[in-house]
């Protein structure tokens, strides 16, 4: 049960850095060669008939991990997980091809630290901030200062910018929490909390019977007709997302001198938390007498407080349609987005919308006409509608268009070819500001913190950013 | 604005230092600039007298060694800075000297002195990153020494040397294994520590040197159970899995019981429902224990530990409820698509064994379009085997969408699921042929060929049923365009022309009419289907048949009408025979000669009449059963090491095995504990008096000369004497003992300091501990503070814990001083870790 080696190659499979952990582990050739021959999608290679290779691409850099096979499947995953959450804290997100090369010495010495008789050993970063010097993505902090850099840079330089320092105070002892590093000290003590949501909702497609009620009723089906900009009312009947689950992560940014001790109490409405998990730092006992109750000694920097799933949200701020078989040749199809009346939010980011379509059908889209935003066709059967910067609350757009039919397909038994039409639209942005679940901060106290100034008021406010990753409308 | 003006300040300030850095640095920075690495330079750099330019060369090797370039050629120049004063560049050696040593092992030896003399560094960091490298170092000749200061530090006051000795000991036993038993006691030990930093790296030892010997846990059973929730990730996850394996061996397995009917209290009406309800599931206190200490794990953010935690259920509580399991098993989906992977994989076989396990998940199964294939695949199986009769109509309607949606590795992986649905009930499989059959017409060639394999499964599993589906197939044959499904569909009708002969005929008849536009694998089966008609009809008449021919042969004009089934025969032959294709002349050929002939006749009803076994149609996941949850083998089959969980065992010892006997930690190294214990906080105090008086120096260096001598002795004893005096630990060879002189010095007073301890022990403890508090105070002031707000808490977790740890309290308390300070140190990292952790 062991690892036998760690590997970072760039994505050609060029070797950047090896750590070998055993007597002969498998080469990195040999790594490529079972990558080669495998699908793409496999997860776990077989490379001899007791060693497997695990791996994982992480900003443009392939981590490769071979095993001997008795190996838990998960531990090397999570261990590459481990890794370059560490890498991300020693040398700043993205990493990238120059970095590893101009920090081999690092690298090592944190795998030195990180790996002990081929299995995981000590993966805390806080921990790792004790055992290996912190010298680099320094000069990534001058540049540009941003706030609270100041701080940052003075505990930095304290932690052992200089060997010296590093070798004398800092490694002499160990911390009593094994997750936080020891002798933190902030000029300016600073706690932020966010909260992120990524939602995943399916939307299954309004079946016609339902268009037509819709219709007969009058509420909000537009006439079909040719326009290119006619923008209708949001529709008021659309289908019930089959599944509508918000992945919540809640993160706590500390810059803490000493030990804190905090307690953060979040509502989730009443809604149900499917299997939350927890940082090693968080006290379950409080929890369990009161849920949403998050009573912990932060490690210092940040960290990921809890892990929730909730499902049945609500299907967030933005909403969309996929209409077909429109227009006086019954060839059009409309794709609509509005965002919703807001709660509090002033506006949605990077919102994008994704026409997907059988590549194999359709030749190409003709006549698009958008209201606003740009479409263009970026890769094979999909086209994507982008909408540039902030995107206000209460807005809506549509876009039209027919698609081409390829013409080497065969008809169908009645002698005609089928007209095409989207099979989906996949909606992404970002937003501020909100929660689809719901849930929020309580109150944050700071109950206890040991070498920090009683006035300092450190908490500074919390941060919701709700995610939509996957907002899918079936046509 | 005041803020920012000290912001400011502050930034001018570290800008101002670091400014110095770099120019201090700009001298030496030159060494590799280009990528390019001369050995002449890199040579000079790590020979130099300045710290930091043997970090530039030390840092030029780590380069070297990184991009895989062999860099043994400098070994004599790196061994040199074994000593060096800066800790980084130590490391560096240290990492140099555990890849390549085996290589050079003559010249290793020349840093094993330095090495050992940081084993008594005061620094505890040190000590355990000395002990990492003396056991990671591949050279046989050191073993005597690995053995040494192994035996040293696992008595280490320091849980971080103990941890690393724990690791250490597994190094050993890989260099030389014939040292197994030694090794095993020393384990024993570490096994037995107090500290949970120590226990999880002892436990993964263990599982690689001596995973059978599950024994040695019987007394540490409930203590670790205990501590579980305390103990690092990683060893969470061996932790688990060792103790799943124990309780298979040594505690006796869950059953169904019936419980003793109270009477007294419950009514005569009621009595049918508590009699039904008195079967319970009893499991064994130490059992149940475990699993309590393990289902909040459940909620850790590390993927291994949850699916360590649901093996440990799966394979030791199977029967119980284990509802709670789904939750986060779900949640983990949210993963990188990796781990994603890993999950579903076994959430697939999870759902296999747990009827319904899943059920109220389904909607997390659904395939989102960013999901990769593998994924996608693995969400509809167990969306699949998770799906009941309540909910197979919300399932089958989604999976009726991957089966016409664009990805095309959907639609075939959808289909086939269809088909799993469909044994559900009779009511659902007509609802899934239904649908089936009309995706006949489908232009999509996999939705169609998939489509008419799993109608075929349906039909097979009770032909007699189907006869009318087999019609509507034969219809459906005349506006089907797909090859594939043309082919499929005439096979289909050839296999019930035994049982539904009045459709057979027509559709040969009219394939026969469109023979030459079939593609090939259609043709194939229309020649099979004819073949397959023609033995049915031979088989009923066989006389008229052999008149007939003899007819043919003596009256060729005078022909009586001929039966249409022998002219279609014959015509689809003749068309065959002049096909393009070799392999349906061939075909054609041996199926016209084995029925036109009477005596072979037994051969062609075997031959086209086999009762075709009806397919199987498992779940893909089926098969995978055998291996562990969360092991390798499930996710990537064809290996070789799946580490089978013992079976239970059907006699298993008393409970009272698992009794924590305190005596055994003692009696494992009896004098070791009687010597070195006292003597390594001594050790401590003894440095620290030196700092303070140069008093003592003299009076050890007095000392100096006899010890010597002594080691001189030693070298004579055999092993055993040898370990008996902990006190010698650098004498093995001579040259170490002159190398080694400031090491002397040390151990020198450990010795001295023995002699004064054996005589007052108990003070010494004693006098140890506030020692050691003071250390604490001294070197971290906020750790102590820390603890002190946490005392609070601490009491209320300490009535939380269980009776076994309040008696290991007591133990520790009744035992002699000598323990009370060699506890002091773990006591107060332990305090402070478990008020500060979640108190489990």
């Amino acid at each position: 049960m062991s690892i036998l080696a760690v590997y970072i190659t760039d994505i050609n499979g060029q070797q950047l850095f090896e750590y070998p952990l055993s007597d002969s582990p498998p080469t990195n050739k040999m790594l490529q060669v079972a990558l080669r021959d495998a699908s793409a999608d496999d997860i776990v290679l077989r490379v001899s008939s007791d060693e497997l290779l695990f791996h994982r691409r992480q900003d443009s850099l392939d981590f490769l991990i071979p095993c001997s096979s008795s190996m838990p499947a998960l531990v090397p995953l999570e261990f590459i997980s481990h890794l370059i959450k560490v890498l991300h804290d020693y040398f700043q997100p993205p990493l990238s091809r120059p970095k590893i090369e101009k920090n081999y010495s690092t690298i090592m010495m944190l795998l030195n630290e990180m790996i002990e008789d081929g299995y995981p050993f000590v993966t805390e970063e806080n921990a790792l901030r004790d055992l290996v010097p912190f010298t680099d993505g320094l000069s990534k902090y001058l540049p540009t200062l941003p706030k609270g850099a100041a701080s940052s840079l003075k505990s930095i330089t304290s932690s052992g910018l200089s060997s010296k320092s590093f070798s004398s105070d800092s490694s002499s002892m160990r911390s009593n929490v094994p997750w936080r590093r020891s002798n933190v000290k902030h000029n300016n003590n600073e706690l932020y909390v966010d909260i992120q949501e990524t939602l995943s909702v399916i939307i299954p497609a309004v079946s016609p019977m339902r268009q037509l009620l819709n219709s007969v009723n009058g509420t909000s089906n537009p006439v079909p007709t040719a326009s290119a900009f006619y923008t209708p009312a949001v529709p008021q009947v659309l289908a019930e997302p089959i599944v509508a689950i918000a992945h919540g992560s809640v993160f706590a940014t500390t810059k803490l001198s000493g030990v804190p001790d905090i307690q953060l109490i979040l509502s989730f409405g009443n809604r149900v938390l499917e299997g939350p998990a927890f940082h090693p730092c968080v006290r379950l006992a409080r929890w369990r007498e009161r849920p949403g109750t998050l009573s912990f000694v932060p490690p210092d920097g940040k960290c990921c407080l809890l892990q929730y799933t909730i499902s049945g949200v609500e299907s967030g701020p933005i909403g969309g349609d996929l209409k077909t078989g429109l227009g006086p040749m019954k060839d059009e199809f409309e794709v609509r987005v509005w965002s919703r009346v807001p709660r509090n939010v002033k506006f949605v980011e990077n919102l994008r919308v994704e026409v997907v379509f059988d590549s194999e059908r359709v030749q190409n889209v003709k006549g698009t006409r958008a209201s606003s935003g740009e479409f263009n066709i970026e890769q094979k059967g999909v086209g994507v509608w982008r909408f540039p910067g902030k995107t206000p609350m209460g807005w809506n757009a549509s876009l039209r268009g027919t698609m081409v039919v390829s013409e080497d397909l065969e008809a169908g038994p009645d002698g005609t070819v089928p007209q095409e039409f989207p099979k989906y639209i996949k909606i992404s942005y970002d937003c501020q500001g909100m929660l689809v679940s719901g849930t929020k901060v309580e109150s944050l106290r700071v109950v206890s913190g040991k070498g920090l100034d009683d006035r300092a008021k450190p908490y500074k406010g919390v941060k919701y950013l709700t995610h939509g990753k996957d907002i899918i409308i079936r046509g | 604005m005041v803020e920012s003006l000290s912001k400011i300040t502050a930034i001018f300030e570290t800008v101002k230092e670091l400014t110095m850095e770099a120019a201090a640095s700009a001298r030496t920075a030159t060494l590799g600039e280009d990528g390019v690495f001369r050995q002449r330079d890199v040579q000079r750099y790590l020979n130099s007298r300045h710290e930091k330019e043997k970090l530039l060369g030390m840092k030029a090797i780590a380069t070297l060694m990184s991009r895989g370039q062999d860099v043994t050629e400098y070994f004599p120049d790196v061994v040199k800075n074994s000593a060096a004063q800066t800790l980084e560049v130590r490391k560096l050696v240290y990492i140099y000297l555990l890849r390549y040593a085996q290589q050079e092992s003559d010249l290793a030896l020349l840093s094993i002195n330095a090495i050992q003399k940081s084993l008594s560094d005061q620094n505890p960091q040190i000590r355990a990153m000395a002990i990492k490298v003396l056991s990671g170092i591949k050279v046989p000749s050191i073993v005597p020494i690995v053995l040494l200061s192994i035996r040293k530090s696992i008595v280490d006051m320091s849980s971080i040397v103990r941890r690393a000795a724990a690791v250490a000991i597994g190094k050993a036993y890989e260099l030389d294994k014939s040292n197994l038993e030694t090794l095993v006691g020393y384990l024993a030990t570490l096994l037995a520590d107090k500290s949970f930093y120590v226990v999880g790296s002892a436990v993964q030892t263990f599982v690689n040197m001596c995973p059978d010997r599950l024994d040695m846990l019987h007394t540490n059973y409930r203590r670790y159970c205990g501590m579980l929730a305390d103990i690092d990730e990683w060893g969470q996850v061996c932790v688990l899995d060792m103790l799943t394996r124990y309780v298979r061996v040594y505690v006796p397995k869950g059953s169904m019981v019936k419980r003793p009917t109270d009477t007294f209290y419950s009514d005569d009406e009621n009595d049918k429902e508590v009699e039904e309800q008195q079967e319970d599931f009893v499991i064994d206190p130490d059992l149940e224990l475990l699993l309590a200490a393990a289902k909040p794990l459940l909620q850790s953010r590390n993927s291994a530990v949850v699916l360590a935690v649901v093996n440990l259920f799966d394979a030791l509580v199977p029967e119980a409820d284990l509802s709670f399991l789904g939750p986060p098993l779900v949640r983990l989906l949210s993963g990188p698509s990796e781990i994603q992977y890993v999950v579903l994989a076994n959430i697939a076989v999870l759902a296999s064994h747990h009827n319904g396990l899943f059920a109220p998940y389904l909607k997390y199964f659904y395939v989102l379009p960013s999901d990769t294939p593998e994924i996608a695949k693995l969400k509809i199986e167990a969306m699949t085997l998770s799906c009941s009769e309540s909910t197979v109509s919300e399932v089958l309607s989604e999976l009726q969408y991957y089966a016409t949606s664009v990805d095309k590795f959907l639609v075939a992986e959808a289909v086939r699921a269809i088909g799993r649905c469909a044994q559900i009930s009779n009511d659902i499989a007509r609802r899934c042929l239904r649908w089936l059959l009309k995706q006949i017409h489908s232009s999509d060639h996999i939705l169609v060929g998939e489509s008419l394999t799993v109608i075929r499964y349906i039909i097979q599993l009770s032909p007699k049923d189907h006869i009318k589906t087999v019609a509507k197939l034969a219809v459906a044959l005349d506006s089907a365009t797909v090859p594939l499904a043309r082919a499929s569909i005439i096979w289909l009708v050839g296999e019930f022309a035994g049982i539904a002969r009045y459709i057979a005929p027509d559709v040969l008849r009219k394939c026969a009419k469109g023979f030459a536009d079939e593609d090939e694998s259609a043709k194939m089966q229309i020649v099979l289907l004819a073949a397959k008609l023609y033995s049915y009809y031979v088989e009923e008449k066989p006389m008229p048949e052999e008149e007939q021919e003899r007819d043919e042969q003596l009256e060729p004009t005078v022909k009586p009408p001929a039966d249409p089934m022998d002219l279609l025969f014959e015509y689809v032959m003749l068309l065959a025979r002049y096909d393009t294709s070799y392999d349906l002349r061939d075909r054609a050929r041996l199926y016209k000669s084995v029925l036109s002939n009477q005596s072979s006749a037994p051969i062609a009803k075997l031959l086209l009449q086999a009762p075709k076994p009806s397919p199987h149609a498992p779940s893909p996941s089926q098969g995978k059963e055998n291996f562990l949850i969360g092991s390798s083998g499930l996710v990537c089959t064809s290996i070789n090491d799946t580490r089978p969980l013992p079976p239970w065992s059907s006699e298993t010892p008393d409970a009272s095995i698992r009794d924590e006997v305190k005596v055994e930690e003692a009696s494992v190294l009896p004098s070791l504990r009687k010597k070195v214990k006292p003597a390594k906080p001594k050790t401590k105090k003894a440095t620290k008096e030196v700092k303070k008086k140069k008093v003592v120096v003299d009076k050890v260096k007095q000392e100096k000369p006899k010890r010597v001598k002594k080691a001189e002795q030693d070298y004579h004893t055999t092993l055993d004497e040898f370990f008996g005096e902990p006190a010698t630990t650098s004498a093995p060879v001579d040259e170490v003992v002159q190398y080694s002189e400031p090491e002397e010095e040390s151990e020198s007073e450990v010795e001295i300091v023995v002699e004064i301890s054996d005589d007052s022990d108990e003070e010494e403890g004693k006098v140890d501990s506030s020692v050691d508090e003071n250390d604490d105070e001294e070197e971290d002031e906020d750790e102590d503070e820390g603890e002190d707000d946490d005392e609070e808490e601490e009491e209320e977790e300490e009535e939380e814990e269980d009776d076994d740890d309040e008696e290991e309290e007591i133990d520790s308390q009744e035992e002699s001083g000598q323990s009370v300070s060699d506890e002091t140190e773990d006591e107060v990292d332990d305090a402070a870790g478990r008020g500060l952790l979640s108190g489990q």
